[in-house]
């Protein structure tokens, strides 16, 4: 039983969010499949999952622990953040067609209240959905250069690349929650 | 010129790891490489964050695998647990399988057998996504957590996100032990 009930933020990405975990466990075993969903649709589930659990982070965390570090080393929380949102813009604007930004991390000096943070959070994956969901299932498919390889790539991969830069990052801003005393968004009962 | 240096993983998720960084970023516009193969991209991120994971795994003091920043969280060892017997939750069905996902440290005492496990599951996720073909990455499968049919392209990379999220979290167990995970280090 234990093995279904884990892996919570595989099934919020494939778009359950609404329903309890327990209750599916109850009865998934004998649920049919559900109906497909199109390529577009997959992606872009990941993509605003992933951006759902960074944004509530970023708009729950306590705005004097935003520049918390569990570490000297480390990029503070606030910094964390605007990293994240700051790299979308490497995948979004050559999927429109527009040039990447200069540089990383441009944002750290400019964004420092936790207003700011979280309104560019939601603003970077916001664009980045809007990106996909114009490309649409056919677009997904063309090629775009990665900016970081000089590569085509297909923007279906360029996309989860970014997906899975943002879980890295989600999953360190983890552990400067339970550091800081702290429990995680994901980690709290459902209401 | 570090503008484009950092963020390797996703160069390198793109297949690109032995290519130096520095050529890359020369700046001619009109030579981007041949587009790899659909399957090709999709193990090459596979295989990029397992080969992070188990370095971690091969890395990581022995005496240290037990730690947890705070007591409500996995320990080192019970992330790797996580991650391994998750990947059997993609592997097993895309082979028609039964997922047959095992976290448990009593059957992984000891950091080799953790190690093993990690580096199967990921060797065994390679092979089934290399199975597949271009082709069959558009098959659709059912998702055994979320009981939808998804395509076996965004199961595995919805599995590869899970992988990041606790490579994520690793790295900063790394610190808190006052050690540097080893994609921090100075490359030799």
């Amino acid at each position: 039983m234990m093995k279904w009930i884990r892996l919570t933020s595989f099934v919020l990405a494939m778009g359950l969010a609404v329903l309890p975990v327990i209750a599916q466990d109850a009865v998934k075993k004998k649920e049919p499949p559900k109906a497909a969903v199109s390529p577009t649709q997959a992606v872009l589930e990941q993509w605003n999952d992933i951006g759902r659990k960074l944004v509530a982070m970023a708009e729950d965390f306590p705005e004097d622990k935003y520049e918390f570090k569990p570490n000297p080393e480390q990029r503070s929380f606030r910094e964390g953040l605007l990293h994240v949102a700051d790299v979308n813009y490497f995948f979004t604007n050559p999927v429109k067609g527009e040039k990447p930004p200069a540089q990383e991390d441009f944002s750290k000096d400019k964004l420092k209240t936790k207003a700011e943070v979280a309104a560019y959070v939601k603003k970077s994956f916001a664009d980045g959905a809007a990106a996909i969901k114009a490309k649409g299932d056919a677009g997904l498919n063309s090629l775009v250069v990665d900016p970081y390889a000089n590569q085509q790539v297909r923007v279906i991969d360029f996309a989860y690349g970014f997906v899975e830069h943002s879980g890295e990052h989600y999953g360190q801003l983890v552990v400067y929650y339970r550091v800081s005393g702290l429990v995680p968004p994901e980690s709290r009962p459902k209401k | 010129m570090g503008k484009w240096t950092r963020m390797g993983c996703l160069a390198l998720a793109i297949g690109l790891a032995t290519i130096p960084a520095r050529p890359q970023n020369s700046g001619q516009k009109g030579d981007s490489n041949k587009t790899p193969s659909k399957v090709r991209i999709v193990l090459a991120q596979w295989n990029e964050i397992g080969r992070k994971l188990v370095a971690m795994a091969e890395d990581f003091p022995e005496d240290k695998y037990d730690f947890k920043p705070t007591p409500a969280q996995r320990s080192f060892a019970d992330q790797l647990l996580h991650v391994a017997g998750s990947n059997y939750l993609f592997s097993d069905p895309v082979r028609g399988r039964t997922p047959s996902d095992d976290e448990s440290r009593e059957n992984h005492k000891t950091k080799a057998d953790i190690v093993a496990y990690l580096r199967k599951s990921i060797e065994d996720g390679a092979a089934a996504i290399a199975a597949k073909g271009d082709k069959g990455l558009g098959d659709w499968v059912t998702d055994p957590e979320s009981r939808e049919r998804v395509q076996v392209v965004d199961l595995a990379y919805g599995m590869i996100e899970h992988s990041g999220e606790h490579y994520g979290q690793l790295v900063v167990y790394y610190r808190v032990s006052g050690l540097v995970p080893p994609e921090s280090r100075p490359k030799k």
